[in-house]
């Protein structure tokens, strides 16, 4: 009798741990996650190998033969990668720290300020969203190599990103969410726009704002061809270009080119680890709303 | 006798502040997408340029890739602020016409080099101007299609002389080493793009345009060779990527690439297997080669010195020594006819390390072509993107040769705007 009640018990706890819809999912996520992890794990192991191994293998074939960490010093030697990671730094961090200012202030301003031409003013915002980015190289190139000549300064691969239609959208959409009692309620304290702002509303949608600072961290470390139409010196260069220099027409050393690849995904890969929590809650705030 | 004396330190003092002035440097910008080996032999030649002369100062810009370097040429053609020389592909050269941006090269350079350029490469760099052929850019770095073979297994009486042939002795050295019933050692490797369609097409006797400019891929010529290159697919090792890999593994003892590639596949082999080349088997009509490769354009907006300058680095990367030296170590063909003459050359090819330039040479000097003129217009980017589309589309058997063919050659002949050829 004891011996059925506890096998029932057993069997109960195991439905409830592992049923067939729980195990059905871990199987589906599991799946999922491999198919995501296979081509980072392609990316370690050719990274690893010979010049002369093959690149296409599987199973266990994917393991190289022999292990060539000396890869990584030889494709840091072969470009200035000491400098393109500082350029890299400099310019997402100062980029994605501007652009948060701008967002929210934006974002701020169209949702809870009223002034003359706002709703025109708010439509000519979203109508640049509009715009594909391709239409626009050649003015851009126009307006700031030719005008404001700053080709081969940092003006050119920051100023320009530092404000987008996107942020500011994102930031109001966020704040319109908030309650109107906390305005009131700091307003009566004495508190002023900006220290709202900064104090008490951006505090309320800490998540959202950090998603956006480490979406626009990584839109800014990824790009190349900004980058390469502004710049013509060597030292002002980022590590997406320099990324270029294992590859060409004829053929590419993939080994090299891998290792380049793990190096300038580290600090992406170290902010995400990094931030998580707060990315994942961001999303799904965003998400539900 | 003082006032005589005074006069000649004056001018003693004058003669010497003239000769202690700075000569006068004239900086040129020359822009490129050249990486790896390439970067670091052009940088040599720009160095020893800059060395000889002292009132030029080349600075050699590497614009990251060729898709990089085509878009910022075509924004800085626009805001007139391009470079003073910068490579091109003749259908860039085409869109850059249409703003009346280049020079013409061809008319500026020494007579002597100019007529010593083969035929193929005058074609290739020869564009309509004012309805007159007009050689509007000089050829640099140019490779041609040859036939890299793994010269440990394969000997000389095994290589393909004919397409026939490609078939009935590559299938001799596939090997099914694991017993699952399917070959894993392939006697060929395909790889297919425009460049090697056109070849195919070529040698089959195959004409890119008619009488009234109207492409035509998609006729008997086109749909044998791509019915052919099916056909090749079906026992050969087929991947959408280089091969030197899989050769240099042995996976793969025979396959067409260009010949800039030669230092992949030896790479790839070292230690492992030889590597030796071959002259292109041939079709019905021939066994020409295409010529691939950029070349390099003046630009109108540089000043009067600063052209002058660059047509002496031009003239001086298109020397016999120079155009050598970037043969040795490049694996690129050199351009002038008198330097595949040149005892230096020659002597080359008789090194361990110039002996696969043989062939290589053999095929450019009595077997190449190029894009016809008329593909030389902005459009050809396009034209090419059809081309590659049908070619997938066939080699992955969702299309059929002749459909795909058509297809490419209408949407190309509306992109060129053609319309009585669709």
């Amino acid at each position: 009798m004891n011996s059925t009640v506890t096998f029932e018990r057993k069997l109960g706890w195991w439905r409830l741990r592992f049923g067939a819809g729980r195990a059905i999912t871990y199987l589906v996520l599991s799946v999922v996650a491999l198919l995501i992890l296979l081509p980072f794990f392609w990316m370690v192991t050719t990274a690893l190998r010979a010049p002369d191994e093959e690149l296409i293998r599987f199973g266990p074939l994917l393991i190289p033969r022999h292990v060539h960490f000396e890869n990584f010093v030889q494709a840091w030697e072969t470009a200035p990668f000491g400098r393109y990671f500082f350029n890299s730094f400099f310019i997402a961090i100062v980029t994605t720290l501007a652009f948060l200012a701008t967002s929210a202030m934006g974002g701020y301003a169209f949702a809870r300020l009223r002034f003359p031409g706002q709703h025109i003013l708010w439509l000519a915002t979203l109508g640049t969203l509009m715009i594909p980015a391709e239409v626009l190289l050649i003015p851009n190139f126009i307006t700031l190599a030719k005008w404001l000549h700053w080709s081969d300064t940092y003006y050119a691969l920051i100023i320009p990103w530092t404000v987008s239609a996107f942020g500011i959208f994102l930031m109001r959409q966020v704040f319109l969410q908030q309650p109107k009692e906390l305005w009131e309620a700091a307003r009566l304290d004495g508190c002023g726009h900006l220290r709202f702002l900064w104090q008490i509303l951006l505090p309320q949608v800490r998540p959202t704002f950090l998603t956006l600072g480490v979406l626009k961290f990584f839109w800014t470390w990824d790009m190349f061809l900004w980058v390469v139409l502004f710049t013509n010196a060597d030292d002002m260069r980022t590590v997406t270009f320099g990324l270029y220099r294992f590859t060409s027409e004829v053929g590419t050393s993939y080994e090299l080119w891998m290792a380049a690849s793990l190096m300038s995904i580290a600090p992406i890969v170290l902010l995400f680890l990094l931030v998580r929590r707060q990315l994942i809650e961001g999303i799904s705030r965003v998400g539900l709303r | 006798m003082k006032k005589f004396l005074g006069i000649l330190l004056l001018l003693a003092a004058l003669a010497i502040q003239g000769t202690a002035q700075p000569q006068q440097v004239t900086p040129i910008s020359f822009w490129h997408g050249m990486t790896g080996v390439l970067q670091g032999t052009i940088n040599a030649l720009t160095d020893e340029f800059n060395a000889q002369n002292k009132d030029v100062k080349v600075n050699l810009t590497l614009q990251g890739n060729y898709d990089a370097l085509n878009q910022k040429l075509l924004a800085a053609v626009v805001a007139g602020t391009p470079p003073t020389l910068s490579q091109m592909f003749p259908d860039w050269t085409a869109k850059i016409i249409e703003a009346d941006a280049l020079e013409t090269l061809g008319d500026l350079i020494n007579v002597n080099i100019v007529g010593d350029f083969p035929k193929s490469l005058l074609d290739e760099n020869t564009f309509i101007i004012n309805g007159k052929p007009t050689l509007l850019t000089v050829p640099f770095n140019k490779s041609i299609l040859t036939m890299f073979y793994n010269s440990d297994v394969v000997k000389t009486d095994d290589l393909p002389k004919t397409w026939d042939e490609i078939l009935s002795k590559s299938i001799k050295f596939n090997k099914d080493t694991n017993n699952d019933g399917k070959p894993d050692i392939f006697g060929w490797g395909l790889r297919v793009y425009p460049e090697i369609f056109a070849t195919f097409f070529h040698q089959n006797g195959g004409s890119f345009f008619d009488k009234a400019g109207c492409l035509t891929i998609n006729n008997t010529a086109g749909v044998d060779a791509m019915e052919y290159l099916v056909k090749l697919k079906g026992q050969s090792l087929y991947q959408g990527g280089f091969l030197d890999a899989p050769f240099g593994e042995g996976k793969v003892m025979m396959y067409i690439d260009s010949s800039a590639g030669l230092g992949f596949a030896e790479r790839g082999s070292q230690g492992k297997h030889g590597v030796a080349t071959a002259r292109l088997p041939r079709g019905r009509a021939n066994s020409d080669g295409m010529i691939q490769g950029t070349n390099i354009g003046l630009f109108k907006t540089a000043s009067d010195a600063e052209k002058k300058a660059a047509i002496r680095y031009v003239e001086f990367l298109l020397s016999v020594d120079k155009t050598i030296f970037w043969a040795q170590q490049t694996g690129y063909l050199p351009v002038r006819a008198s330097a595949l003459k040149d005892a230096k050359w020659l002597e080359f090819l008789k090194t361990a390390k110039g002996a696969n330039h043989q062939a290589i040479v053999d095929q450019f000097v009595n077997g190449s072509f190029a894009y016809p003129v008329e593909a030389h217009i902005s459009a050809w980017g396009a034209v090419r993107g059809f081309i590659g589309d049908a070619i997938e589309k066939i080699m992955q058997s969702k299309a059929s040769p002749k459909d795909a063919l058509d297809e490419a050659a209408k949407l190309s002949n509306k992109e060129m705007k053609k319309a009585d050829c669709i």
